[in-house]
């Protein structure tokens, strides 16, 4: 600083708080500088907590709602599709037997990088949910007169409300640098057998031959959450192909259930009617997915390919527990038409978990004969009878199921089962 | 050099504990450049965990909310849905002598009788499954659903207090149906009894005074002269009864002027020093909440293995109005909810009444009356409002100090008017608790909770809530109901309960609620309690802090009282007793 003198006294104000701090900003500069090497190194700050989605609201019969449906679609052992437990060897009736407590399904949410097709060598597990058997539908079956449990599940915040929330996390801060982040999951599903210990997969579609199964195509729903819109967290569930339109339909409203289909069997047909074609967006491309099967034309419950129409069904049941009838006897009659050519037709009885009873399947058809199997007590679960041949033709046929109680155990349930070779 | 002061730990708070320091050199004692190694950082979780927790000004807040109600008033209704619906107190429905209990579900948190899709499936066969999905439920008046049942009685939200209002109009009303008009700004009503060489002053609220304090008076029988004129000191606290000090003042007539006399009620203001009025009289004033949430950001769900002490009183009505026969009914429930808003608030943002960031929030229950069989908008009043055989006029309906103005909407069924509550957008203003603040004391004292007040539209429930000769004071514009405490307090931060003061010139660094105060010429604070620190009185915040927010858990009693049965808690042990009489809180 120059003072210029011009011959006159000068002042010089000197304000005692000034200090020329050329260090300024350093300390905080640093503190912020320690404060990020700080967080970075050690206990960085992330959201871990997980909160509650909500299946997305629809309208269905007027009313806004929430309700989520799942069926489930097993092979019967005449390779049908049918939303029932037998082919399990479970004891389906609500007596709550510990198979039936035991056993669940398992919906598996993935995610993959990118959010590429999920298959096996990509898919992340990031959490799964369980469906157990007693939480499931009930029915009463009308020609057994017996209340069961049936491989469908509804979850709505009225009842049964683990089905219907999802738990993930409210941010991806947790997930960041990772290929994981996003709102999209892949979900399929399993059931965990406790009759026999077995695992079955399912499919999103009838997947008629398991060696033309592609899992991509064939295997996952897309579940999409969404943070933003109201309600707040919520999720839905749509079709999944990788080929054909990726996010197609949406699934899982009361009149439009999320199926998953067992996958494998013969070339069965479903019992069911599927989607028809015009709710469903998925197009496969059979030049590019030749393994792709779906069968879009609905097909009447009561249709067979093998060349046999059984109009009543091919199933009679009988539940029992003394004091009661014994034996109890249940009962299918019908009509069959058999087309094309003869066919060969057996029958199975089935007693499921009571070895101590008796149990004995029988299939006559007028003015042909019959035949007939017995499942003694101690015997194994499932026994097959001798094959009848049957001739292009229209016959009346009954079929019949009779269980024994023999002591030792007050109650059993057998089921007899007509098959065709 | 700069000389440079190490506060002991012990002198952060009060009885604040020791605990080892560490001293960081400051840059600016040298000129060289930073090398490696000369700022050495010790890596400690503890602390680490400690500056992030307080650092953080994210809070979510939950809890559970318990219903403390019993539903006892019975009557007559025209309207066929709610009649055919009325918990019967016979067996049998007789038109021409009946009563029933409106259901618990008018009142419940979380609504049961909504319409909703129930499956009735069918099978032939093993194997077969066939849906039959039907609709069920529903009140006959309007039609909610599962979606809409959580906001249809009530709806909750988190509100803060942002402004004062000292100029809002309130009514206190003696039995008699005698009603003083005052605003907030007059201070606490007095009864006066004259006890011969002084005045008894009875409040219905604690007065929050004194011996040998002053107060400052006026009303009707002493309103001449400023307040130098009217100010008395208090002689001395309490009379006869059980607690009485908290209520009752006692004034020497010596202290009034040969002019001076007093009756009925007045209104009285503390006063800390008579020779510096204007600097230590409290201010009285009604305190403004701001919504900060609105109904999309809370949940509410039944609390699971809960198990209330009280009954659900229900039956199986034999036949109803509309000769259903065994139809399930509930005339209470003691009912029990969590309520859980979904997303943290970060505190930082706002400020309070008294310009820092806020120590408290609030959990605000509102009454929707979202089936519209309750009269609307709810009536304001505050606790000093609640007597025991009569109805304040504060809630007539042509008070305009009792309007809460609340949104409402419309729709007429068979001739009659129902009118619903709306949803409270972001940011509505809300009335609520009767506040004194003293600038001395720096400290907010609330004097009266805030209360809302519904009642049944007599054209669709009749209960004689209209008839004088049933209740005390009750009239068309303002029938007996129901009454509710507005606004829960959630604490969040601890102020200290001393104050802090310097003359410091380095005002940069002083905390957030400092204040200057004319009367000592000091700066002054409260401090702020760190997160975890509990003091030796108990005073302190301790929350859960993980994913950078604290989790505040806010269990609420919610009191639904009947304003026909209501007792103020009496004097003295021979009254509470009595209380055992009452039939409900």
């Amino acid at each position: 600083m120059r003072i210029r003198f011009d011959g006159e006294d000068q002042k010089l104000i000197l304000n005692q708080q000034q200090t020329f701090r050329t260090d300024a900003g350093w300390d905080e500069s640093f503190q912020s500088f320690e404060d990020e090497v700080l967080e970075s190194i050690i206990n960085p700050i992330e959201n871990y907590e997980t909160c509650r989605y909500i299946h997305k609201p629809y309208t269905s019969n007027g009313i806004n709602q929430t309700d989520i449906w799942f069926h489930f679609y097993f092979i019967n052992e005449s390779g049908n599709y049918g939303l029932d437990y037998v082919s399990q060897g479970l004891d389906q009736t609500t007596k709550l037997l510990s198979d039936v407590k035991n056993s669940f399904f398992r919906l598996e949410f993935y995610k993959t990088p990118n959010n590429e097709a999920p298959n096996r060598s990509n898919r992340r597990l990031v959490f799964a949910k369980n469906l157990s058997l007693p939480i499931g539908e009930r029915v009463i079956v009308d020609d057994i007169s017996t209340e069961m449990f049936v491989p469908v599940f509804m979850g709505s915040n009225y009842k049964n409300k683990e089905n219907m929330y999802l738990f993930w996390f409210e941010d991806d801060t947790v997930l960041e640098e990772t290929t994981l982040t996003g709102t999209t999951f892949y979900m399929t599903a399993k059931f965990y057998n406790a009759a026999d210990g077995s695992r079955t997969q399912f499919a999103n579609k009838q997947v008629s031959d398991s060696t033309t199964f592609v899992e991509e195509d064939d295997m996952y729903f897309l579940v999409e959450m969404n943070r933003d819109d109201a309600p707040t967290y919520h999720y839905e569930v749509r079709d999944y192909d990788s080929t054909g339109t990726v996010r197609g339909n949406r699934r899982g409203e009361s009149s439009d259930p999320i199926k998953f289909y067992e996958i494998g069997g013969t070339g069965g047909t479903s019992n069911t009617p599927t989607p028809s074609p015009s709710s469903t967006t998925l197009t496969p491309t059979p030049s590019t997915t030749p393994t792709v099967t779906l069968t879009p034309t609905p097909t009447p419950s009561s249709t067979v390919t093998t060349g046999a129409n059984w109009s009543n069904g091919t199933s009679a049941m009988v539940s029992t527990s003394l004091p009661g009838d014994n034996p109890s006897t249940g009962t299918t009659t019908g009509t069959l038409t058999v087309v094309g050519g003869p066919v060969q037709v057996y029958v199975s009885s089935y007693k499921a978990f009571n070895y101590a009873n008796t149990s004995y399947a029988l299939l006559e058809i007028s003015g042909l004969g019959q035949t007939a199997v017995t499942n003694p007590s101690g015997g194994s679960t499932t026994v097959y009878s001798s094959v009848l041949t049957v001739p292009v033709g229209t016959y009346t046929y009954t079929l019949s199921s009779v269980l024994t109680i023999d002591g030792g155990l007050t109650s059993g349930m057998a089921s007899a089962n007509i098959l065709t070779q | 050099m700069e000389n440079k002061r190490i506060l002991s730990p012990t002198k952060k708070f009060k009885k604040a504990e020791s605990e080892d320091l560490q001293v960081r050199a400051g840059l600016e004692r040298t000129e060289k450049l930073l090398r490696e190694g000369d700022k050495t950082i010790i890596l400690d979780i503890a602390e680490l965990y400690r500056k992030e927790r307080n650092q953080s000004s994210n809070y979510k807040i939950y809890g559970k909310l318990n219903m403390v109600f019993r539903n006892l008033y019975s009557g007559t209704s025209p309207y066929s849905p709610l009649l055919n619906n009325l918990f019967l107190t016979t067996e049998v429905y007789d038109p021409t002598d009946y009563e029933g209990f409106k259901q618990y579900n008018e009142f419940a948190f979380l609504r049961g009788d909504y319409v909703r899709e129930t499956s009735l499936p069918s099978a032939n066969s093993v194997g077969d499954y066939q849906p039959n999905i039907t609709l069920s439920g529903g009140t006959g008046h309007i039609d909610f659903t599962q979606m809409d049942a959580p906001f249809m009685n009530w709806n909750i939200y988190l509100t803060y207090v942002f402004d004062t209002d000292p100029d809002y109009n309130m009514r206190y009303t003696l039995s008699g149906n005698t009603t003083y008009e005052f605003t907030a700004s007059m201070g606490v009503p007095f009864r006066v009894t004259d006890k011969g060489n002084y005045y008894e002053l009875t409040s219905p609220i604690p007065h929050n005074m004194q011996q040998g304090e002053y107060v400052v008076l006026s009303g009707d029988t002493i309103s001449s002269g400023s307040n130098i004129d009217r100010v008395f000191g208090i002689t001395s606290l309490g009379n006869e009864y059980h607690d009485s000090e908290k209520y009752t003042l006692n004034l020497n007539k010596s202290d009034f002027t040969s002019t001076q006399t007093i009756s009925g009620v007045v209104f009285g203001r503390k006063c800390l020093d008579k020779e510096n009025i204007d600097e230590t009289i409290s201010n009285y004033y009604v305190r403004k909440h701001k919504t900060i949430t609105t109904i999309d950001d809370y949940i509410l769900d039944n609390a699971g293995f809960e198990s209330p002490i009280f009954e659900i009183e229900r039956k199986l009505q034999f036949e109803t109005a509309d000769e259903r026969d065994n139809v399930y009914v509930e005339q209470n429930r003691p009912e029990s909810v969590l309520y859980h808003f979904k997303n943290s608030i970060d505190l930082n943002q706002y400020r309070n009444n008294l310009g820092y960031v806020p120590t408290e929030v609030f959990v605000t229950t509102i009454f929707r009356n979202g089936h519209g069989y309750f009269n609307y908008p709810p009536r304001m009043g505050w606790r000093f409002n609640m007597h025991d055989s009569w109805v304040d006029n504060q809630f007539d309906n042509n008070f305009s100090g009792s309007d809460t103005n609340l949104p409402s909407t419309t729709t007429v069924k068979d001739g009659i008017t129902f009118t619903m509550g709306e949803e409270l957008p972001l940011g509505t203003t809300l009335n609520g608790d009767f506040v004194e603040y003293n600038n001395v004391e720096f400290k907010e004292t609330i004097l009266s909770d805030s209360f809302h007040k519904i009642s049944s539209n007599e054209e669709v429930f009749n209960h004689n809530q209209t008839d004088p000769t049933k209740y005390i004071g009750s009239s068309t514009t303002n029938p007996s109901g129901y009454l509710y405490k507005v606004h829960h307090k959630v604490k969040l931060r601890e102020l200290s309960p001393y104050i802090e003061t310097s003359d410091t010139d380095d005002i940069l660094n002083l905390p957030d609620n400092t204040i200057y105060d004319d009367y000592l010429g000091l700066w002054k604070w409260r401090d702020l309690y760190d997160h975890g620190y509990i003091d030796p009185d108990g005073f302190g915040t301790n929350f859960p802090f993980n994913n950078n927010q604290h989790y505040v858990k806010n269990d609420i009693n919610f009191y639904f009282r009947n304003e026909d049965s209501f007792r103020n808690k009496a004097y003295g042990i021979r009254n509470q007793r009595r209380r055992s009489e009452d039939d409900i809180c």
